[in-house]
């Protein structure tokens, strides 16, 4: 991935975290070595005591907070001084997961056992095998207890791993728009959007040149997911049946419609910036993703003691909507833990926690400012 | 702390450090009370999000949930103590409430305001309306009070419902407000227990 490459020169804050012993999965499978890319933002203060790990959702990197880049960060709206995840208050260390492309081991990496791209050789990786590698970076940093930490989407299932396994290292969580597992409906999504880089002849196994990666699948795949994040309601505001270039129809298959020629734009621009290999692995650990015991929920964080919880959902959220993250509530409640919990709003489906939105400002800011560092 | 009086009463009632889910908790200012200078362990319900971010700032854990649809997701006896102040005007179908309230807490606390309160009535007489001062009307509209309380009406309905109280307050503290409340309290708290005469029949 080139451009990939050539985006990540443009970060000066980008770190790199390498571990060089054997890295055993969920899979039972195992990873000889692994590198992490990752960014920190703030001071960490003598204690140690007021850092936040921050989760990227599916396609996201380390790149939270634009800073000095020439780059904007993901969370720009969540992340700087003046806002909730305070930069002059707070330590925000941020991770580009495993199995990712911006930086951290992936199938696009190299093997050094035959010093060839994994591709598909690259083992499967779960939710929990993202969070136990960045606990390793934890520890090397070398925080014993984070103040928070949070995620959105996926972001938000890796924080929940993260919560259920390393509680006592946890003293607070925020999660957005996310879920304690994939439900049928997401496996089914996950799995047309994997359809679609398959069905590209380019893909070719994995085994595609850096001159003609599969770019009309992972255009498709990335169309049929963005359709996901947004809501009805957002796209008839923003679209309705608007035309695109033309007064009237013309009968013709092509883009005629805004909304189609929009669609067309997003899935190109994100197959110039992401691998579709990385796209199958990332997927496929968001439907292996289920905290639950035995199907139940309450008993996975029954051992949870101290840990505050914040849970934000948005009204428009058909992907992961508000009645997961109830789910969520109503076990934390039935084990007698802190928890908070709000439904937003706001019109913007899925993708809601990613736009300067208000509410979630003022939540986020109120529900940290509250417990003491 | 808040000025209202029912909350400084309801506040003496709670033990130290027990758990207590405050219904309708608004900014969340008697839990945060409750929580400095008797340790209990608080949540807060409340549906509206401007009131949710205040009791974030008061550093009340509070859940969005519509009191309408009961208490559901709240396990059996969870709570030592359940307050619903001056909150049961709002409810649509008030006994199903009281009924999941005395499912959840051990204890339950109402308080409302007495309509039949005698400025009210002679504000009705003359005026044909609510006393102002009592009751807002904006009050009535804004926030769509749906049920104008009377203590004989409560009192008519928890017998006819077998809920058993276990203590009353009437408020103001004088001796004919204790003798008849409904003509001359203000506010009534009522406390709630459990027990065989309090299981409601369907």
């Amino acid at each position: 991935m080139i451009i990939i490459e050539f985006i990540l020169k443009d970060i000066p804050n980008l770190k790199y975290f390498e571990w060089n012993k054997i890295f055993k999965l969920v899979s039972g499978e195992s990873l000889q070595n692994f590198k992490l890319a990752y960014e920190t933002y703030g001071v960490l203060n003598k204690e140690k005591s007021n850092a936040i790990l921050i989760f990227h959702a599916l396609s996201g990197s380390s790149h939270v907070y634009r800073d000095n880049s020439n780059m904007d960060g993901w969370w720009d709206e969540m992340v700087g001084p003046d806002k909730p995840f305070n930069i002059e208050k707070y330590f925000l260390i941020c991770v580009n997961v495993l199995g990712g492309c911006y930086g951290s081991t992936g199938p696009s990496s190299y093997d050094q056992k035959n010093n060839k791209e994994y591709r598909l050789d690259f083992p499967m990786i779960t939710i929990h095998d993202m969070v136990n590698a960045i606990k390793l970076l934890i520890d090397h940093i070398g925080i014993r207890k984070l103040f928070s930490i949070t995620g959105g989407s996926i972001g938000g299932m890796q924080a929940l791993d993260w919560v259920i396994h390393y509680p006592e290292m946890t003293r607070s969580v925020i999660l957005m728009a996310t879920a304690a597992y994939a439900t049928t409906f997401n496996i089914a999504f996950n799995e047309v959007q994997r359809q679609s880089i398959f069905s590209d002849p380019n893909w070719n196994n994995g085994n595609y040149s850096k001159e003609r990666p599969p770019i009309n699948g992972l255009r498709l795949a990335r169309q049929i997911g963005h359709i996901t994040y947004l809501s009805e309601d957002s796209m008839k505001k923003k679209f309705g049946r608007n035309l695109q270039n033309n007064p009237k129809l013309l009968f013709q298959f092509t883009q005629e419609f805004e909304v189609e020629s929009y669609l067309h734009y997003k899935g190109t621009s994100f197959t110039e910036r992401f691998d579709a290999n990385s796209y199958l692995y990332i997927t496929k650990a968001i439907d292996y993703f289920d905290i639950r015991k035995n199907q139940k929920l309450i008993p996975a964080f029954n051992h949870i003691k101290n840990t505050k919880f914040l849970i934000l959902s948005f009204s428009s959220d058909w992907l992961y909507p508000t009645r997961q993250s109830k789910e969520i509530v109503y076990a934390l409640k039935s084990n007698e833990i802190d928890v908070s919990f709000a439904e937003i709003d706001i019109n913007y489906g899925h993708d809601s926690f990613l736009i300067d939105c208000l509410d979630l400002k003022e939540i986020t800011f109120n529900f940290l400012n509250n417990i003491k560092i | 702390m808040s000025k209202r009086k029912d909350l400084k009463i309801i506040a003496s009632m709670i033990k130290p450090k027990s758990r207590v889910l405050d219904l309708g908790c608004g900014d969340g200012n008697l839990l945060n009370d409750l929580i400095q200078k008797k340790q209990v362990s608080g949540l807060g319900i409340e549906i509206d999000i401007e009131k949710i971010k205040k009791c974030l700032e008061n550093g009340v854990s509070v859940v969005q949930e519509d009191l309408n649809e009961g208490l559901k997701d709240f396990n059996d006896n969870s709570f030592d103590y359940i307050i619903l102040s001056q909150t049961l005007e709002h409810i649509s179908k008030p006994i199903y409430l009281i009924k999941d309230m005395l499912r959840v807490g051990k204890k339950c606390i109402i308080s409302f305001d007495n309509i039949a309160y005698w400025k009210n009535r002679i504000s009705f007489l003359f005026k044909g309306n609510l006393d102002r001062g009592h009751y807002q009307k904006e009050v009535v509209y804004r926030e769509g009070k749906q049920h104008l309380l009377t203590i004989k009406k409560f009192l008519e309905l928890c017998k006819l419902y077998n809920i058993s109280i276990s203590d009353q307050i009437y408020l103001p503290h004088l001796k004919i407000v204790r003798k008849f409340p409904n003509s001359f309290s203000k506010t009534a708290i009522y406390v709630l227990k459990k027990g065989n005469r309090g299981k409601i029949k369907k």
